[in-house]
């Protein structure tokens, strides 16, 4: 049996990872920023339910609050080139976080917000399996839906599904907005199990291994490959959670997340490199 | 008189950081982050060296660390040259994860908690920190080398040939290895020798000087190959940046250096578009 702790770090690894397959499918976008998205969100749902009492105006701020950071990634990613957009979503995440150190009035900064409703934590077993219908239904998206087809063709090429009638930025933007709301997910499930949030919390290595896990999944075997990447990127920290120091496993965590990047990304680059050779050929 | 140690003393930690990786950038038209392994392997070399008690050794410690990290980076970066530059991006991301937790695995018990060693890291009774004189001087070298590097012509020539077409360049008797060695030696050189001052500013971390190269890509994608306007940008970087701190604190500092970045590449992106449709 599963501890809640890991089964917390592998809930919110399999919503960020889907943030990331979701916004690498639809938009053929590397996108390192989806922890940040979650900080936000984080901070927008705990603020919300500590200022009114309320959960679900803390779910809608939330939600309010990822519909807003996908609208404007989404212009981002239009107006920029790949790798300017990937300076600017590292640049963007530490903003984020400096945000929340700064607005310390509002985000408790660096000694964290806590939750003060008195309502009990969400077991992390019930998040993980929350995670998994989004998993279920991400995978349902991309293999059995006409919209899911469209959203992969306006990504994999813009030009040929103009061609086919397919309204190519609408696509794409509903792609960032789903991905954002996966991300906010994330945040909020966080927040409900850990009745804590900090700025450190969501920090660039969780951002990359989502990343690295979201590039690797494939959306025909989504259900197999999801489970394989987040249990080595996300769960790899609490399962060697009695092994050496805390820093210790941190730098372990950060070798393992580096190189299963940097060789997910250069395979990707190849394959894609592959493809344009066939089309060319 | 302390405000403009400040200023000088942030002006140069910038313009240092700019410098390392102006070639790269800007002539090999190589986006990468994997150089940024060479400021805590400076910093980290600087501060094994405090035994010797001299601020020159401890900054020739740093530059040859900077360079030995630099070149086993470059390797990567070699690779992956003339490939997506996205995908270069994110694997050099990749790979300067995987070093600076080798360097914190490395540092006793961890670097992450290791203050700077040595005379570099004190400060005169007048606030003024030790550093500054050593970093100024450097910095001036740095400028007289690359106004010379321009006016010399022929290895400034190379890199950008290099930069444009590999194939090309080596079609002219070009060896596109030898050029790219030579750059990430200087920008390794450089690198290092930023990273003893960082790390005597804010002590030694795995993470030394990542945030600031994000900066210096932003000052570099404005002003190119001119120095001139290198200098001058980063000026008004840090001159914001200080005007941030006073008005609204530490963090605010850090986060408006990034939002500038981020404008900047969202105006750059935007003409480029305007362009394209034109």
């Amino acid at each position: 049996m599963i501890s809640s702790e890991l089964a917390l770090a592998l809930a919110v690894g399999v919503c960020l990872t889907l943030s990331a397959n979701v916004v690498w499918l639809g938009t053929r976008r590397p996108f390192p920023g989806c922890s940040a998205i979650s900080l936000l969100c984080a901070y927008a749902f705990t603020i919300c339910w500590n200022e009114t009492g309320f959960i679900l105006v803390g779910v809608l701020g939330a939600t309010v609050v990822s519909l807003l950071i996908g609208l404007f990634l989404h212009e981002s990613c239009e107006l920029l080139p790949q790798s300017s957009f990937i300076l600017f979503s590292l640049a963007a995440a530490e903003i984020a976080k400096r945000l929340a150190y700064h607005f310390s009035l509002l985000t408790g900064g660096s000694s964290g917000l806590s939750v003060s409703s008195e309502i009990g934590r969400l077991n992390g077993l019930w998040l993980l399996m929350c995670s998994g219908v989004a998993a279920v239904g991400v995978a349902y998206l991309w293999n059995s839906t006409k919209e899911g087809a469209k959203w992969r063709s306006a990504g994999e090429s813009p030009v040929s599904a103009q061609t086919q009638g397919i309204n190519d930025v609408s696509c794409r933007r509903r792609a960032w907005i789903l991905a954002s709301l996966l991300a906010g997910l994330a945040g909020c499930g966080y927040s409900c199990a850990i009745h804590f949030i900090h700025p450190d919390d969501f920090g660039l290595s969780l951002g990359l291994a989502a990343l690295a896990a979201g590039m690797a999944s494939r959306p025909r075997s989504l259900i197999l490959d999801l489970p394989i990447a987040v249990t080595v990127l996300f769960g790899f920290r609490e399962i060697l959670r009695h092994v050496g120091s805390s820093s210790e496993r941190f730098a372990w965590h950060e070798i393992v997340v580096g190189a299963a990047l940097a060789i997910i990304v250069l395979l990707a680059g190849a394959l894609q490199g592959k493809d344009v050779a066939n089309t060319n050929a | 008189m302390q405000l403009l140690d400040t200023f000088l003393a942030s002006w140069c930690l910038q313009f240092l950081c700019v410098a390392a990786f102006s070639m790269q950038f800007v002539n090999l038209r190589l986006v990468t982050l994997s150089l940024a392994v060479a400021f805590p392997c400076g910093a980290l070399a600087a501060s094994y060296t405090a035994s010797s008690g001299s601020g020159l050794v401890q900054i020739v410690a740093g530059i040859l660390a900077g360079i030995l990290a630099a070149s086993l980076a470059g390797t990567f970066d070699l690779w992956c040259m003339g490939r997506n530059a996205a995908f270069t991006l994110l694997a050099s991301l990749g790979v300067l994860k995987v070093l600076q937790a080798v360097l914190t695995l490395c540092g006793f018990g961890g670097i992450q908690s290791m203050p700077f060693m040595g005379d570099l890291g004190a400060g005169t009774p007048f606030g003024r920190p030790v550093w500054l004189p050593y970093a100024l001087v450097v910095t001036l070298a740095i400028v007289a080398f690359s106004a010379y590097l321009r006016r010399s012509r022929s290895f400034f020539l190379s890199t950008i040939a290099v930069g444009d077409s590999k194939t090309l360049s080596s079609l002219y008797g070009i060896s596109p290895t030898a050029v790219f060695f030579k750059v990430q030696v200087l920008g390794g050189a450089i690198a290092g020798a930023t990273g003893v001052f960082l790390a005597a500013d804010n002590g030694v971390r795995p993470d030394l000087g990542t945030m600031m190269a994000l900066k210096a890509f932003a000052i570099l994608s404005l002003s190119r190959s001119s120095l001139t306007m290198q200098l001058v940008l980063t000026a008004l970087l840090v001159i914001t940046e200080y005007a941030a701190a006073y008005y609204l604190g530490g963090h605010a500092r850090e986060a408006l250096g990034l939002v500038l970045l981020c404008v900047i590449m969202l105006i750059e992106g935007k003409i480029r578009g305007q362009e394209a449709v034109q």
